[in-house]
């Protein structure tokens, strides 16, 4: 509640080391890729990740692509079990849930995290995602530093677990430069010929 | 009230760090001759003003701040009355946040839980809130908190034990200690007294905090780490009701619900949205809260019950949808709910029905697109 600025600076950098640790943790790869299809998690997905972005990683539940670098100018396309996608509210989701059921999970998710509890839902509607029944989110809310971002999510249910796409960018400086490239992305989202759970 | 939940890892790093730069300061501080003591308590001080300061600008930015004028005006109007000589100067501001809680800045920024707000019965209650927190301001109760842990820390590190100058620092954006806490107590009844409440709606906040921490299975010593437990504070409460002969006065149940009117289905609905259902139930179930409500709440209470899910829900959640449909015909979001629970029982003409009378009350509502794809989901069924 009560700091000064610069331990709001020291808490961004604590925050930051906590995100390069659970990285490890994950034994996270910076794949660096020329490529621009990607392979998710247990080759649950493939997704095109937009080529002239300096860094993506995977780990075990996602693949994250950012144009300058930062965690908070992101792609992010991850799939979560059932058990585990809603862990921080302690809330499961399952199979038969409706896009709109699952976005009301998605929705709790965000008040539950520090940083977009206070968020504003600007948008919460239905979408298609890899041609499959889901939903779509927009939210605004701001950073440690009071800048103003925007993050898309949108949201599909299937038999084992849920698949999320995450757009987040600045809205002043990158939000509407880049959003061409996270359609792309979205658009190329397929289920791997594997799975076939939806 | 309580200050700070250190919840997490990140949270716990931040106050290490944080309370670590702290005492890096103070010690450099120290080490100046320059600096008295007096001119070190004047920086404290402008230290604690610079971050609230800064707290309010984030918060009057961030969207957190419920701006209803009504229920403003109402809460500061009773912090005027119970502070008369700080008129407007011990500023109250409403957050979005349906946690039970309330805090004082060093700055008089006093930040008023939307979630405890919807849980009082009356002017009285408001009033034991806002004196509490405000004699945490009046008698500067952060500095003495500050100043109390910097001078133990200190003195662990001192005798060589830095574990435990770290486990003093990390209680650094904690809540208050009890001494302060009761202080704050006691000094809120007396003002209470003072400005004509009756006093004995002074411990029912609290009691209404240990409802929610058991409707919650959520543990006392984790929400009110730094204070007395609930308990103890009621029995507190009510030994000094006990000591007073006349304990009458105002207790302003009509303006209070008149007042703050547009707050409850705001509440209700960020219940919802932070996925806690049990609290909402916990209101709507209670036959003396549920009349402070509009006349379609039921429709939050079967909201509430199909998204907690626990067996017998969905059941409990169609009769409360229907017994909106009843009492209010014409509220839309009771039949969009009513449609789902008909479209998963596979009454598809039921669900059909619903949807359309749904789309015809309210066609430009935040569902209808949900809808309209539930209706195409179901066309040919
Ligand atoms: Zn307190």
């Amino acid at each position: 509640m009560r700091l000064s600025s610069s331990s709001r600076q020291l808490i961004i950098i604590s925050l930051s080391c906590l995100i390069l640790a659970a990285c490890n943790h994950f034994k996270a790869k910076d794949t660096n890729e020329k490529k621009s299809q990607v392979t998710g998690p247990k080759k649950k997905f493939t997704v095109k990740l937009p080529t002239d972005w300096i860094r993506k990683i995977s780990d075990r539940k996602s693949v994250t692509a950012s144009k300058d670098g930062s965690e908070y100018q992101l792609i992010r396309v991850s799939y979560l079990s059932h058990k585990k996608s809603f862990k921080t509210i302690k809330e499961k989701s399952n199979a038969d849930m409706l896009p709109s059921e699952l976005a009301e999970l998605m929705i709790a998710k965000i008040r539950k995290s520090k940083l977009t509890r206070y968020a504003r839902i600007i948008e919460n509607k239905p979408a298609s995602i890899g041609g499959k029944k889901g939903f779509r989110l927009k939210l605004s809310f701001k950073s440690p530093r009071g800048e103003k971002y925007l993050r898309e999510v949108y949201g599909v249910t299937a038999k084992k677990g849920n698949y999320f796409i995450i757009y987040q960018a600045p809205a002043k400086r990158y939000f509407k430069q880049h959003k061409g490239d996270f359609n792309k992305t979205l658009e190329s989202f397929r289920l791997s010929k594997k799975t076939k759970q939806f | 009230m309580h200050i700070f939940k250190v919840k997490s890892l990140f949270t716990l790093t931040s106050v290490l760090l944080t309370s670590l730069l702290f005492f890096q300061t103070s010690l450099a501080l120290k080490s100046t001759s320059n600096f008295n003591e007096e001119y070190t308590s004047k920086l404290q001080e402008q230290a604690l003003l610079d971050e609230a300061r800064e707290f309010d600008k984030k918060k009057i930015k961030d969207n957190s701040i419920f701006t209803d004028k009504t229920v403003n005006q109402y809460l500061q109007s009773v912090m005027n009355k119970v502070y008369p000589e700080f008129k407007d100067k011990i500023r109250v501001r409403i957050l979005n946040d349906p946690n039970l809680n309330a805090l004082a800045l060093y700055n008089g920024s006093i930040y008023f839980n939307l979630g405890l707000l919807a849980r009082l019965d009356n002017e009285a209650q408001l009033a034991t809130i806002l004196a509490h927190e405000g004699a945490h301001f009046i008698h500067k109760h952060i500095l003495h908190h500050r100043r109390k842990l910097k001078l133990e820390s200190e003195i662990q590190v001192q005798k060589g034990a830095g574990d435990r100058a770290v486990d003093i620092a990390a209680k650094y954006l904690s809540g208050f200690s009890r001494d302060l806490e009761r202080q704050a107590d006691k000094y809120a009844f007396f003002r209470m007294k003072k400005a004509g409440y009756d006093i004995r709606q002074s411990p029912y906040a609290f009691k209404k905090m240990l409802a929610e921490a058991k409707a919650n299975n959520s543990k006392q010593s984790g929400s009110f780490s730094s204070h007395p437990n609930l308990i103890e504070r009621i029995a507190s409460y009510n030994a000094l009701i006990l000591k007073h002969k006349s304990i009458s006065g105002h207790i302003g149940k009509e303006a209070y619900l008149k007042n703050t009117q547009s707050m409850r289905i705001a509440d209700l609905e960020l219940n919802l949205s932070y996925a806690r259902y049990g609290s909402l139930i916990l209101i709507l179930e209670n036959k003396e809260q549920f009349v402070k409500y509009p006349a379609y709440a039921p429709y939050y209470l079967g909201e509430a019950y199909r998204q907690r899910n626990q067996q017998g829900d969905q059941t409990k959640s169609y009769l409360a949808y229907l017994d909106t449909i009843n009492k209010v015909p014409n509220f839309a979001p009771s039949y969009r709910a009513i449609g789902i629970y008909y479209m998963k029982k596979k009454r598809y003409q039921d669900a059909k029905k619903s949807f359309i009378k749904f789309l015809a009350l309210a066609p430009n509502h935040k569902d209808a697109a949900y809808v309209l794809q539930y209706l195409a989901n179901i066309r040919n069924k």
